[in-house]
């Protein structure tokens, strides 16, 4: 998907749309001396957002396997359920590993 | 070849309507890789081949990183937005800044990934976006500014 028409709706009624991925800017700044407490804070800040992502995530597969119909779709959720409990184990460490 | 675009990945789409993977783009965090121009993204590769470090998105040889600043794997995206006004859907979030005294140089472009998913596709990407040719930064910060549109944009 990119900048062209994947349909243009010449005529009423058809569907039609576009979609976009932009790129993006650089800023950079040179010579600003290094922090490696901040890098640090900043890791530690990033591994608890993933934490909490991952249990959203977690209790909003919950909430959507208790709603899904029985067969292959219930299924489906229940290994959406499975891989949301594994990412919030690796996240959690994830936020171990940061010394 | 090398980096010539920016584009959303067709698996994103496809896997996220058929429910094949549980991609969350407001709830889940993610990341901006950066990456030198060895690589010639490619928006129709499987999900598994979107993967941060998977594909023309291997680390070994491609990403570009500084532990601390930019560390391997990227910079999480904070505030990230899933929104749409009217008929148009955006994806974005702050300007990605790294940390200070980074070192990083010959960077062309980035790869914006789910670092929450698992599974079936673990770290699957979401888009890639150019940043127009060679940049870089001696001793300082490297921040980069998403679009006005945004990361990425559907217009249905």
């Amino acid at each position: 998907m990119d900048d062209e028409l994947l349909g243009e709706a010449e005529d009423p009624g058809q569907a039609g749309g576009k979609g976009a991925a932009f790129g993006a800017m650089v800023a950079t700044v040179d010579n600003v001396p290094g922090d490696p407490d901040a890098d640090r804070a900043r890791a530690i800040a990033e591994a608890d957002e993933n934490i909490k992502a991952a249990q959203r995530k977690v209790a909003k597969q919950k909430a959507h396997l208790a709603k899904a119909p029985k067969g292959d779709k219930k299924d489906r959720q229940a290994q959406h359920l499975e891989a949301a409990e594994l990412a919030l184990e690796e996240a959690r460490a994830a936020r171990e590993r940061i010394t | 070849m090398a980096w010539s675009n920016s584009k959303i990945f067709m698996a994103l789409i496809e896997d996220v309507l058929e429910n094949v993977t549980a991609m969350d783009l407001d709830g889940d965090t993610h990341h901006a890789a950066l990456y030198d121009n060895d690589i010639t993204p490619d928006q129709t590769v499987t999900s598994a081949n979107t993967a941060y470090n998977a594909g023309q998105w291997a680390s070994a040889g491609n990403e570009v990183f500084e532990a601390g600043p930019w560390p391997q794997g990227g910079v999480a995206l904070s505030g990230v937005t899933s929104s749409r006004t009217s008929n148009v859907y955006t994806f974005d979030a702050s300007d990605t800044a790294s940390g200070s005294g980074a070192d990083l140089a010959n960077v062309f472009g980035c790869l914006v990934y789910d670092n929450t998913i698992a599974s079936p596709v673990a770290d699957q990407g979401i888009s890639f976006n150019y940043f127009g040719g060679s940049n870089s930064v001696v001793n300082g910060t490297f921040t980069i500014v998403w679009h006005t549109n945004g990361i990425f944009q559907l217009t249905l």
